[in-house]
């Protein structure tokens, strides 16, 4: 199933947010979306996840506009790790994963069998198991954090977007995080779209980086052709060194720091 | 976050073993305690009956004396009371879930202060048709409520449950000084303003009843229906969105119900504070969670209401204390012990 943009505009109150946002994305990509804070990556997230209503322009999912799509078949087919963390009261773990399971249930029938199977395995793969019968309020952030996405794994869509899921992980899990998805991805043939900050993982782990600035689309291609020191400076006004790690041939961008107004390769005008 | 697709089902096995078990063990006390209050409301009074005569008279037997006592007077208060506790146990757990507050209750919808005001209306400016004063109520109920969700609408953005919160705060405010100065204006009138305010089922009857069954089942036929949706808003509305939760709607569902649940209540019994609150909160500690909260918050409340009607009755009979004053005597002390016990809440 496609997923085509085109031209989305969308106005939070008197802001501009996105501008004529146009793309699509095939079945299979594992696309990251790069762009500095308020850029609109969250909103373009939320607009394609059908959660925000766009103020123009539309969302398609195999052709057909997402609003047409009954709530709950969108939801088998698109599944949002958002950022906002809204702690849920007396809720245990395994209550808060099963709200993944919401758009396979009925009015009347409880969980069934295969519910529960993919809430166990959700846990599972978010190494959380032993958490289970916990109250999310008592976790750690980075804890609710794989709680939070469990939910989406649990929910099983076929295209997943993930709004910076790497907030408030340690190390091992948040390298754990970008292995799972690579693995839903080549192996269950997941389209994965996640928002990031960390250049280096963008360029190590996707297979295509689209770079928002703005509202707009300004780079979009493999992470090797957009990624450029040049790109980096406009877009972050970060000045910024690519090279390549020696042992494993990663790529690695390395930061040297902030540009000042003065400098004489001073990007665009700071907003 | 490596190890795909080995699904080991004997976790769940125990955890919903652990789960129902609460559930099954919650279900049965509040049971206990609904039979247990309905006998002894039967059989309490001014005139005491004996259970065993309380007894035959469920069962279509007994003397004619205590029948009469019993279904023309007992039993309808006492279905009243349990009637009148669940609609406002349901409407605090769908506020609750809906505005995402654990202090929300059918007060803050602005439903208590619509018929409150109606009520004071009524009794001040046309003492002489109190007949009226149940559908005033509940016809001021529904006003306010409406009022507060017109007030929390944005045209594009819909509701939100801070704007929902505080759209209640201002028109409680400015239906609270209305109150404020007709009782001023009619200040003979006090005592009957306060005894409608504090709430009583004392001389209730069938009518009552009739009037409040119908939102009753309405009421709890929504809340059921619409449980997994509100377990869901819990999360935040675009967590809910993403599911596949239509939240607005959800939304107005579970505030028209509350509303209609509450402003029954309150047109029959008066105001009765403290069971919309606390209820919802003592069924979760109970059950550990929200599975089976609705029902089971149903059934608690309206116990709560029976056993605070009883007491109402009986504490300083043959004098009647106002039923609210007793909900919060009992709900008060045990919700503080709750706190303070509960491992959930530590």
């Amino acid at each position: 199933m496609s997923l085509v943009v085109k031209d989305l505009n969308v106005r939070l109150g008197t802001a501009e947010v996105l501008k004529g946002i146009s793309l699509s994305i095939d079945p299979g990509e594992l696309v990251a979306i790069i762009g500095p804070n308020g850029c609109g990556k969250s909103t373009l997230l939320r607009a394609i996840s059908g959660v925000l209503k766009p103020t123009s322009g539309s969302v398609f999912l195999n052709g057909i506009p997402l609003r047409s799509h009954k709530r709950r078949m969108r939801a088998r087919i698109l599944g949002l790790l958002n950022q906002v963390d809204v702690i849920p009261m007396m809720t245990t773990v395994r209550d808060h994963i099963a709200i993944g399971r919401f758009p396979y249930r009925n009015y009347l029938r409880n969980e069934t069998e295969h519910d529960s199977m993919a809430i166990e395995q959700a846990l599972e793969l978010c190494q959380i198991t032993h958490l289970a019968d916990r109250r999310v309020e008592m976790l750690s952030g980075g804890e609710r954090q794989r709680v939070r996405l469990a939910t989406l794994l649990a929910q099983a869509p076929s295209k997943l977007l993930l709004d910076e899921p790497l907030t408030g992980l340690d190390l091992e899990h948040q390298y754990a995080l970008l292995h799972l998805l690579r693995e839903l991805n080549e192996n269950m043939d997941r389209t994965v779209i996640v928002v990031l900050h960390d250049l280096s993982l963008a360029m190590r782990y996707f297979d295509r980086v689209l770079v928002i600035d703005d509202g707009q689309v300004v780079a979009d291609g493999a992470p090797c052709e957009v990624m450029t020191e040049s790109l980096i400076a406009t877009v972050f006004r970060v000045k910024a060194n690519i090279g390549v790690e020696p042992g494993t041939r990663n790529p690695i961008v390395v930061c040297q720091g902030k540009i000042e107004d003065d400098d004489p390769e001073s990007a665009p005008e700071h907003d | 976050m490596s190890t795909p697709l080995s699904v080991t089902t004997r976790l769940t096995a125990s955890h919903n073993q652990g789960k129902w078990k609460r559930i099954l063990v919650g279900s049965l006390v509040v049971i206990f305690l609904t039979v247990a209050g309905i006998l002894l409301s039967l059989a309490l009074g001014a005139v005491e009956i004996p259970l065993d005569q309380t007894l035959r008279v469920i069962f279509g037997g007994g003397n004619e004396t205590d029948r009469t006592i019993i279904i023309e007077s007992r039993l309808p208060r006492a279905i009243a009371a349990l009637l009148a506790g669940c609609n406002l146990a349901v409407a605090g757990t769908l506020l609750q879930a809906v505005t995402r507050n654990p202090l929300a209750d059918p007060g803050l919808i602005g439903v208590t202060a619509g018929a409150a005001l109606a009520a004071t209306i009524v009794l001040t400016v046309l003492p002489s048709s109190a007949a009226i004063l149940p559908m005033a109520a509940f016809v001021g109920a529904m006003i306010a409520a409406v009022a507060v969700y017109t007030v929390s609408w944005r045209p594009g953005s819909g509701s939100s449950p801070m704007r929902m919160i505080l759209a209640g705060v201002a028109i409680n405010a400015i239906l609270g000084a209305v109150i404020g100065v007709l009782i001023t204006a009619f200040a003979d009138r006090i005592p009957a303003i306060m005894f409608w305010t504090a709430g009583s089922f004392n001389g209730r009857g069938w009518g009552h009843v009739d009037i409040l069954w119908p939102y009753t089942l309405a009421g709890v036929v929504m809340a059921i229906w619409i449980r997994a949706r509100l377990a869901a808003m819990e999360l935040g509305d675009d967590s809910a969105a993403t599911v596949g939760v239509p939240v607005e709607g959800t939304r107005l569902i579970a505030f028209a119900a509350a509303a209609l649940l509450a402003g029954s209540a309150a047109s029959v019994a008066g105001l009765v504070g403290f069971v919309g609150l606390v209820v919802p909160h003592v069924i979760r500690l109970l059950l550990g969670g929200n599975t089976g909260l609705i029902p089971v918050a149903a059934v608690a409340g309206g116990a709560l209401l029976l056993w605070s009607d009883l007491a109402a009755r009986m504490v300083l009979a043959p004098s009647e204390m106002p039923v609210g004053v007793v909900t919060g005597l009992i709900g008060g002390p045990y919700f503080i012990y709750l706190l303070y016990r509960s491992r959930w809440l530590q």
